[in-house]
């Protein structure tokens, strides 16, 4: 993908997006892995 | 998710390890960290995982005896314990099998006909535990194989870019655990099917049979990126276990792109031989999609799904000479998937009643 938006896109702005791309990744990771494990939370009194 | 979540907590050490102790050390640090895992979960895997390694060992290359008997006691002993802890373990729902078996016992295979055919260049007692006790693929693969194993050690430097990559092979495969697997086709896609009318018993069936094999595979396939980014981290390269299996337009393709490392080596050591002993090709399918039936789980409808798998491949060569456009293509494509999620029926269920009644809803029978 980081190859693919090099052919288009100024190298700062392609490393913009690539890192905000993996960013949102992470955030999503931790918001359903939370969302996902709800009821373990509330078990465990969190 | 918590033995992924174990894996990764002991990868850490030892891909900090890998690069900070000589190099000497480093396949040792890996063993012992390997070792230490597999303990932690179950000490008699550990136990029998040490006992197929070092008896393996011993066997092809210490014991006194003529070559071909070595190899044919080696097979044989590998099979039987396969088998007879799958039976065993169907028998026994409460057992679990243990850790990695199916995996490491095929990577034994591998490794004794290799053997056989003197592929193997270095045999080292020292490479082999290496090989069989690798973290990152011991608990479900890619069954890696030998020679690539060592030449990957032999060649290994600190690359960055690998470095890099297998950081992101890691955090795409959490993602197709928890963002696609855990909450868009468990929890959401849940939630979206028990809301449905109670009049669309048909679609009900029918998402719930395509959800259950989508998050199967993003589960699996999560699972191996993350093992390949791992491996990465190591400075090993471990082969590709998925290649967007659901872009085959038939079946035949479909097995070349899915659970890759499976397939390649029942192709290598089950098809081949069979197909050019007996010159039909299709007994050896046949013959090959029963065995990954069954080395999943010895029982009757796992078979009945492999011989599904095989009627696939047969319908693919049947339609080979069809002429390839825009519009096959994606009807295969079609074609491909629903025919892969309608033969998980049979496995999705504990009982072979409950999958025919799936059946009847989904091909509207009375």
């Amino acid at each position: 993908m980081y190859k693919f938006l090099l052919t288009y896109l100024p190298k700062t702005v392609a490393n913009i997006l690539i890192a905000l791309w993996y960013f949102l990744l992470i955030v999503l990771n931790v918001y359903c892995g939370i969302s996902a494990t709800q009821g373990a939370f509330q078990y465990v009194g969190w | 998710m918590k033995l992924l979540a174990e894996v990764i907590l002991f990868a850490i050490p030892m891909v900090l390890l890998a690069w900070t102790l000589p190099r000497k050390y480093v396949l040792v640090s890996q063993i012992a960290i390997t070792g230490l895992f597999v303990g932690y979960q179950s000490p008699l895997s550990l136990l029998i995982l040490t006992t197929i390694t070092f008896g393996n060992y011993y066997l092809l290359h210490k014991a006194v005896l003529r070559k071909s008997i070595k190899i044919a006691i080696s097979l044989c002993i590998l099979v039987l314990l396969i088998v007879s802890a799958k039976i065993l373990f169907t028998l026994h729902n409460h057992w679990i099998i243990p850790l990695g078996m199916s995996y490491y016992i095929f990577r034994n295979i591998h490794y004794t006909i290799e053997s056989y055919h003197g592929r193997i260049q270095d045999n080292s007692l020292l490479f082999y535990l290496a090989y069989n006790f690798f973290l990152p693929v011991l608990i479900i693969g890619p069954i890696n194989r030998y020679p690539e194993f060592i030449r990957d050690w032999q060649r290994r430097r600190f690359n960055s870019e690998y470095f890099s990559l297998g950081f992101q092979r890691i955090l795409f495969g959490m993602s197709k655990i928890v963002i696609i697997g855990n909450y868009l086709l468990t929890s959401k896609s849940a939630a979206f099917i028990v809301n449905l009318d109670a009049s669309n018993v048909w679609l009900k069936a029918y998402l719930e049979t395509v959800t259950l094999v989508l998050n199967a595979y993003f589960q699996f396939a999560g699972y191996s990126d993350i093992a390949i980014g791992i491996s990465l981290l190591l400075g090993f390269r471990v082969m590709e276990n998925f290649t967007f299996p659901f872009l085959a337009s038939n079946m035949q393709e479909f097995w070349s792109k899915y659970h890759m490392s499976l397939s390649a080596f029942c192709r290598d050591y089950i098809y081949t031989p069979i197909a050019s002993y007996y010159r039909k090709p299709m007994l050896g399918v046949v013959a090959t999609m029963i065995i990954i039936g069954l080395w999943h789980e010895i029982t009757l409808p796992f078979l009945l799904w492999g011989a599904l798998q095989a009627l696939g491949i047969y319908l693919a060569f049947l339609f080979k000479n069809t002429p390839s456009s825009w519009t096959t293509r994606n009807l295969g494509r079609v074609f491909v998937f629903n025919y892969f999620c309608l033969s998980c029926v049979i496995i999705d269920y504990n009982e072979l009643g409950k999958a025919f009644e799936v059946y009847k809803i989904l091909f509207f029978i009375n």
